[in-house]
């Protein structure tokens, strides 16, 4: 039962946050939405909303692009994990995460905050944890196919 | 390559794969793999087991064949 919980409320996370990230995405560009407010608000301090928008909108689609593609890992759970599609997900995971650091990280140099350089960190770390699972599930796949086909 | 002659012994034997799969407490596509040499690895125990259900040795079955860029560089 509890093997069965556990990917079971991973998945449900998964969703959750995507919708959370969609649910961003969109509020940022209704007018009078809080995201709107908090926009007119920093934009107060000589940053450019449309920017701003823009840029906030590129990071949710990478987010939801990252998510999409752990969703479609977690399917696998049950069934077979260790397969090529899998390790190449992981690769998509780590590139979508390192742009989405690096442009975290050219905002950091036009526009320094403390949040937006931990954002940046944070990303490319995650990009390079998804490159490197992605190089160790590419092994498990070898060495699976190997065992599958070891009589 | 290592190339496996089981259709030899099976016929040898009067035994079906479906048969000798059974025997080998293995699927018939598992030996369908060891039979048409998709297989990577046998262990020994499966070895054994064919063995001593075809009442053969090893070199009944399993035969040596030289890749053509092996035999070049020779």
């Amino acid at each position: 039962m509890k093997a069965k919980l556990l990917p079971r409320i991973t998945e449900a996370m998964l969703y959750l946050l995507a919708a959370f990230v969609l649910f961003c995405a969109v509020t940022l560009y209704i007018p009078g939405s809080g995201w709107d407010q908090i926009i007119t608000t920093y934009c107060e301090a000589d940053a450019d909303p449309v920017v701003l928008r823009v840029f906030l909108t590129t990071a949710a689609a990478f987010a939801l692009w990252i998510l999409f593609e752990l969703l479609l890992v977690m399917r696998t759970v049950h069934s077979d994990p260790f397969v090529q599609r899998n390790a190449r997900a992981f690769v998509r995971m780590g590139i979508a995460a390192e742009l989405a650091g690096a442009m975290f990280a050219v905002r950091c140099a036009a526009y320094f905050t403390p949040m937006t350089a931990v954002c940046a960190i944070v990303m490319l770390l995650a990009g390079l944890f998804a490159l490197v699972l992605a190089g160790v599930f590419r092994r498990a796949v070898a060495f699976k196919l190997e065992n599958d086909l070891t009589i | 390559m290592i190339r496996v002659n089981l259709d030899v012994m099976l016929a040898k034997r009067r035994l079906s794969s479906g048969e000798l799969a059974e025997r080998l407490d293995i699927t018939p596509a598992n030996l369908s793999i060891l039979k048409t040499n998709k297989g990577k690895a046998i262990r020994f125990s499966t070895l054994d087991a064919l063995c001593r259900i075809l009442e053969c040795q090893p070199a009944d079955i399993l035969e040596y064949i030289p890749d053509e860029n092996e035999s070049e560089d020779a």
